[in-house]
């Protein structure tokens, strides 16, 4: 009887105008989103490969003196990934590039061909034409489940026969289900078959396992709404008042509460200013300084004079001084790098009250985009560089000439030979490569987002249960 | 008999249940989205202000004109119609330098603003009228016609002498009588709450735009109403023109808006700014050691004392006659080469700078197409946070730079006076010189320095040109023009098509 009634409604959904409008709408926005994303992939690789040799060359170039090295300010660019096809994660807009060395890693940088004049805009990726569209063509299906029925009278004809209420629910949830699937699913294989075809985008095995996955949790997602229109629906007799109630809710969750979060961000997670933030620095700075004139870090902290053996310099104190001044500026940094984050973080946690930005996040942890990437590059240049710290305090132990003093001053370190001069081979020399999350990994990140979607999955389906069982059909 | 149509619709209407829930969605979102983003302009005011506190706390302090130049800074006052439609106010710098080392020129906000905000869309009260509103006036008009027809009572209407002109005028007459019902509520809830604010300080300018900023909202719930009646007009069922009408909704309302920026960036792409950075920053290394080769040319003669007060105050406090001319005419020397950096810096950063102006205005042509988004152009227009009132702002600070710098070129004689770069006077520089001669001790003249400092008087700057950014009401209502001139030819359009196929349309 469930197959029948499944087989029923999907029959009535192909021949509907909104299933034509649906799949045409689908098929389009996906093949666009294919097409693009290929030019720009195209682009972003180009851009990525030349920067990175660039960054190697110039780090080559430094290898002559271990010294040199030491103070060779690297640039690391995020790399495009196919899987921004699915979910670009607003990376366009984040940062992409760290410039940093061994002492100080500088806020991550925003460069690239991005335009600051253009209104933000959403990319045209599977999340966006899934959260915002395909949600909105879920409501549509199943607006009129059984308000529409009622009105037509079937209903009440079908409830006359021995079919039991539950079985009617299931089949039209499973009907509606399997005819929304149709265009979402004819969207994925023409977006996939693009970049499969484009010659120009590398996707691995992994990669084709997170698109499943994400494919899986799409559909989680519409279920939600399909079981909100069909819970709408069986709370009220008409489906003009069903549509519009759906509209407001739709509308409510997908647009207005995912933006509310930009104003939650600002209000519940202060960070200072500019000016502030400046302020603090040169207080910071003023204060080592007057340290070091009092003498904290041992006499002639602050002399720097180029003759190692000049009876005003004092190496241990200097080491000691720009020490503690790029541990100081270090911790400024990273203090307002967390505070960006948290204050992110709280607008999308608040945000997150819509399914809309649950299903956001949790494409974005399982394709490996979005802000998480950028925290997780951020932690990864900061590993690669302790990294190279201790590979450059190995290799200067090797020598006997060295005074073994690592500070932030090129100055003295090069006049004293403070660190070896001795030339390295470039084979030996740690390089960074941005390491993708491993998909348990990944999986471990969306998990309590799938579990949520799957929360409110349930909630409707026992809410849609409960008012259908009380619904007056006639 | 357009009247009697619309009375009789418009009672109708004002007892539907989607009438209802509209009103009361729209108006109670507005209430309470609206602190939210007054307490967001507060914030941004309260900064603002602490800037220009802080940057005339600076003059102020000033011991020499070359200070002024080292440290100033005018800032983009944040406007209260923000709330209506925020635009791209956040995304773009609201300060500019002013020294005579670089032009100003717009920039992306700085780094230490957030970035990472940008995974949030920004929200204001347009948003709203473009969801909430657009609906509402879709949902009105999709049945306006095709439902009629389903009742019956279409035939009745028409089966009498009310021509069909006239059907159709008193259907457009209803919906806006209708819908100017929640808008106006909305408005009202708006202007009450920012009213009793008291961050809040409104001019004849700010009502002035309010009043632009309803009359754009009717219009642009006209022109979506009249694109529903279109659909309407060519479908037979209510159910159809509504699953049509939702179509193109969410096409015009969602996708457009999105699809003109993504567009924009295909058709005509950027170079990458990283390239145009590296070769400022080559400039910027190449010009150093040329400066500095024009002042090596130069020997330093003279004797003199730095002092420094703050990173960014410092100054000679105290030095000879032949330290002075050392100065003026190293300063002399530097300056045709520092005119030619200036010069070349432009030359690379204003083309790249116009190139963005120009994807932004392709990205704006593109979704005219859409009525949401030419609404949206006009409100943040109206409003003062399009990328126009941003380059407005850019290029008062350059004319302030101009006045800054002739204002100090005249106080000092083209940078010739020693009040450019030392407070230093004849009878201190008599003193420095009997400590250079020996006949002033080295605790004496310490002491002698440590008044001095504490004496210095700042600079006398009354007649300092202030910088003073007002929106122009005019030419943003100027540059309105397009937007507006699109929103009236959308309803015309729409109003057409539907009367042509309002003609043909089968009543029975």
């Amino acid at each position: 009887m469930i197959r029948d009634l499944v087989r029923k409604e999907v029959l009535a959904s192909l021949l509907s105008l909104r299933f034509t409008l649906a799949l045409l709408l689908t098929i389009s926005l996906f093949s666009i989103s294919g097409f693009v994303f290929v030019a720009r992939y195209r682009q972003q690789s180009e851009d990525y490969w030349k920067q990175t040799n660039e960054n190697l060359s110039k780090l080559s170039d430094n290898t002559g003196q271990l010294n040199k090295l030491a103070f060779h300010r690297q640039k690391f660019w995020r790399k495009p990934k196919p899987l921004t096809l699915c979910a670009e994660g607003f990376e366009r807009y984040l940062p992409n590039m760290i410039h940093s060395d061994i002492f100080i890693i500088r806020p991550p940088n925003t460069v690239g061909r991005d335009n600051f004049l253009l209104r933000r805009f959403n990319d045209i990726d599977w999340v966006f034409i899934i959260s915002v569209l395909l949600s909105f063509l879920a409501l549509l299906f199943t607006y009129d489940s059984f308000s529409g029925e009622k009105e037509a009278g079937t209903l009440r004809l079908m409830l006359s026969g021995s079919v039991p209420r539950y079985r009617i629910l299931i089949g039209k949830y499973l009907g509606a289900l399997i005819a929304l699937a149709i265009p979402l699913l004819a969207g994925v294989l023409i977006s996939l078959i693009i970049i499969a075809t484009s010659k120009i985008v590398d996707v691995g095995p992994a990669d084709w396992l997170r698109f499943i996955e994400i494919l899986l949790l799409s559909i989680l997602y519409l279920s939600i709404f399909l079981l909100l229109g069909m819970f709408v629906s069986s709370r009220v007799s008409h489906s003009v008042s069903s549509i519009v109630i759906l509209l407001l809710i739709w509308a409510g969750l997908v647009v207005l509460v995912p933006s509310f979060g930009s104003i939650v961000a600002e209000t519940s997670v202060k960070i200072p200013s500019v000016a502030e933030f400046r302020n603090r620095m040169v207080e910071t700075i003023g204060q080592i300084d007057r340290d070091a004139q009092a003498g904290k870090f041992g006499k002639n902290a602050y002399e720097v004079h180029e003759d190692r053996n000049h009876p005003s310099n004092n190496p241990p104190a200097a080491a000691r001084y720009w020490n503690t001044w790029s541990a100081s500026l270090k911790k400024l940094r990273e203090e307002r790098y967390n505070q960006m984050l948290a204050q992110a973080n709280a607008g999308r946690n608040f945000a997150c009250i819509s399914p809309a930005m649950i299903y956001q996040r949790a494409s974005e942890a399982i394709a490996g985009t979005g802000i998480q990437r950028c925290t997780g590059l951020y932690k990864q240049v900061k590993r690669y560089h302790e990294n190279l710290k201790q590979y450059i305090l190995d290799k200067d132990a090797g020598d006997p000439n060295s005074l073994h003093m690592l500070f932030n001053c090129d100055f003295a370190v090069e006049s004293w030979g403070a660190i070896s001069k001795r030339p390295v081979d470039f084979s030996t020399v740690p390089k960074f490569q941005e390491r993708d999350p491993k998909f348990s990994e990944s999986l471990q990140l969306a998990i309590w987002d799938i579990g949520v979607l799957l929360l409110w999955n349930l909630g409707f389906l026992a809410a849609s249960w409960v008012s259908f069982m009380k619904y007056d059909v006639r | 008999m357009i009247w009697k149509i619309a009375k009789k619709d418009l009672l109708l209407n004002l007892m539907t249940f989607k009438f209802a829930a509209g009103t009361i969605v729209c108006v109670v979102l507005t209430a309470v989205l609206l602190p939210g983003l007054i307490n967001d302009y507060r914030l941004r005011l309260n900064g603002y202000n602490s800037n220009v506190a802080g940057d005339e706390a600076e003059l102020r302090a000033a011991k020499v004109y070359n200070n002024i130049t080292a440290s100033h800074r005018v800032y983009r006052p944040p406007t209260v119609l923000s709330v209506f439609s925020k635009g791209i106010e956040n995304q773009v710098g609201d300060s500019a330098k002013i020294d005579k080392w670089g032009i100003p020129e717009i920039n992306a906000s700085s780094v230490a603003v957030n970035p990472y905000l940008a995974i949030l869309r920004n929200l204001d009260i347009s948003l709203l009228y473009q969801i909430v509103l657009s609906l509402l006036a879709f949902l009105m008009a999709c049945d306006a016609i095709s439902g009629e027809r389903a009742m019956g009572t279409l035939m009745l209407i028409t089966s009498g002498t009310v021509a069909r002109h006239e059907v159709l005028l008193g259907k457009v007459l209803v919906g806006l009588m209708t819908l100017i019902v929640p808008l106006t509520l909305a408005f009202l809830v708006v202007v009450l709450m920012l009213s009793l604010s008291p961050v809040v300080d409104f001019g004849v300018s700010d009502w002035a735009r309010m009043g632009l900023m309803y009359l754009a909202s009717m219009l642009f719930i006209l022109a979506v109403y009249n694109g529903g009646m279109v659909v309407s007009c060519l479908t037979r069922h209510p159910a159809t023109s509504l699953m049509l009408g939702l179509f193109f909704w969410i096409v015009l309302a969602m996708i457009v808006p999105n699809a003109g920026g993504y567009l924009a960036a295909q058709f005509r792409p950027l170079e990458p700014s990283e390239p145009i950075y590296a070769k400022l920053s080559d400039l910027e290394r190449e010009y150093f050691f040329k400066g500095a080769e024009a002042g090596d040319r130069i020997p330093p003669e003279g004797h003199h004392v730095e002092h420094r007060e703050k990173m960014l105050r410092r100054y000679t406090l105290v030095c000879d006659e032949k330290w002075i001319e050392t100065v003026v005419k190293r300063h002399a020397a530097s300056r045709p080469i520092e005119m030619e950096r200036i010069a070349k810096v432009w030359q690379i950063e204003h083309p790249y700078i116009e190139t963005l102006f120009q994807q932004e205005r392709l990205a704006a042509n593109l979704s005219r197409v859409s009525p949401v988004c030419v609404y949206e152009n006009l409100m943040s227009a109206l409003a003062g946070t399009d990328a126009a009132s941003c380059r407005n702002f850019v290029e008062r600070a350059r004319a302030h730079r101009n006045e800054v710098l002739d204002y100090i070129r005249d106080k000092t004689n083209n940078y010739t006076l020693p009040l450019f770069f030392t407070p230093c006077t004849e009878a201190d520089r008599a003193q420095y010189q009997q400590y250079l001669d020996g006949k002033m001790s080295e605790e004496d003249f310490q002491k002698w320095k440590e008044k001095k400092i504490a004496q210095l008087q700042s600079l006398d700057l009354q007649d300092f040109p202030r910088f003073i950014c007002k929106g122009d009401i005019l030419s943003d209502v100027r540059r309105s023009i397009v937007d507006t001139s699109a929103l009236v030819f959308a309803n015309v359009l729409f109003f057409a098509l539907s009367f042509a196929a309002f003609m043909r349309y089968d009543v029975r």
